[in-house]
């Protein structure tokens, strides 16, 4: 996720068409499974990717390089999500997050608990608290990486991924 | 990040250990393909098969998405019968344009389109302006070039939406005199309600972009559209206050990067011209205040500023209704102060 797509082979650039092809089959899987963590909900998930990706065709032009085009996917799948969890009607806000999946048989009993416990702690975070820390601890995206694909400052990066990590410790902590 | 505690390692794990249990579906690529293919006048995806079943799929997405909850007319899945490779053929113009190569002829113009946002007294209007790259097949002026963007383009807000299947085309577009011939591929499949809203989304979009326009003629393969309504003769503009959403936020615009003092700038109508707004940040109102707009159905523009730190806001400009001060006419818009 925090490599590149391979660069065209032919050394002419890509159309926007095979640009979507390429980078499809090489990021569409983690920038799903981006968006599951932020949205935990695997088909919102999947429109958001394919909305970006629909929208990234339209900017190609803009673009040209598979770098920028996974920035801006990146910057697109955070923002889309965002407002799909706006738009979240406010019951489901507050129920219960779902799994996203049927949990596999390798994952023991304890390990779903640790797991549910810790992913439902970072969604009580203020979003763009969870958004700096999905970014950093799952894709592993450097403090400039994250401002960039949120949209703020790396000294607002910073601080939401102290601030995040704080109220993480303090809700999960006696759990460990 | 390379000592990492014991928390962060604890987050990481259970980040991975989410995130492998997500499976997408396998038909990404199809989807997306679709997308793309109504957001465009002309597919190139060389399989006509392909692209039809994919806009078959997107029509099934996106009217239920969009229009799924308000109407049940329940017909927005199925596929425009003309949607079909015969209409490419028919509609290619030769022209030097007709290539969709990025180094083909491209005109950029800043244009006005309308879209629908449902809204509980009903689907309402909202304009964006649009920086629009337009492959230029004739001497289409601005008015062309935002049916176009209407078709093609999504709306920037994610509140907004087109309730027009995402593969109409445009096959032709002439004017004569003051009135604009636009004839399309299809039509919409939604209930009269939301017809009628599309049928002004396009009379809008076509004349605030060009004000020698006043009214539309509708076609579709040539002929009146068949829907709830009768569309055979020219449509005019319906009354504003008819069609329109109350309130708009014009400034700052979806995702704009702004400086502080941040403008306030919207055109609405409200009772006793009081329009209100807020301003939020992570969820919390951080600023709020009130200002004038039309008063009982008179639109006018309404103006206001507010200092804020660097970051991330929504803003939402609404009427407290004069029942129980709660907001209706909503309208809001994400943005970020640098």
């Amino acid at each position: 996720m925090n490599g590149t797509a391979d660069a065209p082979v032919t050394g002419r650039a890509w159309d926007a068409d095979e640009a979507v092809t390429q980078i499809y089959s090489a990021q569409y899987g983690a920038l799903v499974r981006l968006a599951a963590l932020l949205l935990r909900d695997v088909g919102a998930a999947e429109e958001v990717v394919q909305d970006s990706f629909v929208a990234m065709h339209g900017s190609w032009r803009r673009l040209r390089d598979p770098d920028s085009a996974l920035a801006y996917l990146r910057q697109a799948v955070v923002n889309r999500s965002r407002s799909a969890l706006r738009h979240r009607s406010v019951e489901q806000r507050h129920a219960p997050a779902p799994m996203p999946d049927q949990a596999s048989a390798e994952h023991g009993a304890l390990e779903t608990l640790e797991r549910e416990d810790v992913i439902r702690a970072l969604h009580r975070l203020p979003r763009r608290q969870c958004e700096v820390l999905v970014l950093r601890y799952y894709v592993d995206l450097s403090e400039a990486q994250i401002a960039d694909a949120i949209g703020i400052s790396r000294g607002a990066v910073k601080s939401h991924a102290s601030r995040g990590m704080a109220s993480l410790r303090a809700s999960l902590e006696h759990t460990a | 990040m390379s000592d990492e505690d014991q928390m962060e390692t604890r987050l990481r794990r259970a980040l991975n250990s989410e995130a492998a249990m997500v499976q997408p579906a396998g038909d990404g690529l199809q989807k997306i393909r679709g997308g793309i293919d109504a957001g465009r006048r002309r597919s190139w995806w060389r399989t006509p098969v392909v692209a039809l079943a994919a806009a078959a799929v997107l029509g099934l997405a996106a009217g239920g998405v969009f229009f799924g909850l308000r109407d049940n007319s329940g017909t927005s899945a199925v596929p425009p019968a003309t949607g079909d490779s015969s209409t490419d053929a028919t509609t290619d113009t030769p022209s030097p344009s007709s290539s969709p190569s990025p180094s083909s002829t491209a005109a950029t113009d800043d244009v006005y389109v309308y879209y629908v946002q449902g809204n509980p007294e009903g689907p309402k209007l909202y304009r964006e302006q649009h920086s629009f790259t337009a492959q230029v097949t004739g001497d289409g002026g601005p008015a062309e070039l935002a049916v176009d963007a209407m078709f093609r383009q999504g709306a920037t807000d994610p509140d907004y939406g087109s309730p027009w299947p995402p593969d109409v085309k445009v096959l032709d577009y002439r004017q004569d005199a003051d009135t604009v011939t636009v004839d399309l591929s299809a039509f919409m499949k939604n209930g009269g309600a939301v017809e009628k809203a599309g049928v002004q989304q396009l009379v809008y979009t076509v004349t605030a972009n060009d004000p020698s326009v006043k009214k539309v003629r509708l076609l579709v393969n040539g002929k009146a559209p068949q829907g709830h309504h009768d569309w055979s003769s020219p449509i005019r503009r319906a009354p504003m206050a008819d069609v329109q959403g109350a309130i708009w936020i014009l400034a700052p615009s979806q995702n704009a990067t702004v400086s502080s003092p941040v403008a306030i700038d919207g055109y609405g109508t409200a009772f006793e011209a009081t329009i209100s707004w807020e301003v939020r940040k992570d969820g919390a109102a951080v600023a709020q205040g009130h200002t004038q707009g039309g008063a009982n159905g008179e639109f006018a523009e309404f103006h206001d500023t507010v200092a804020l730190p660097a970051g991330d806001y929504e803003l939402t400009a609404f009427e407290a209704s004069a029942k129980d001060g709660s907001p209706i006419h909503i309208d809001t818009k994400t943005f970020t102060v640098n």
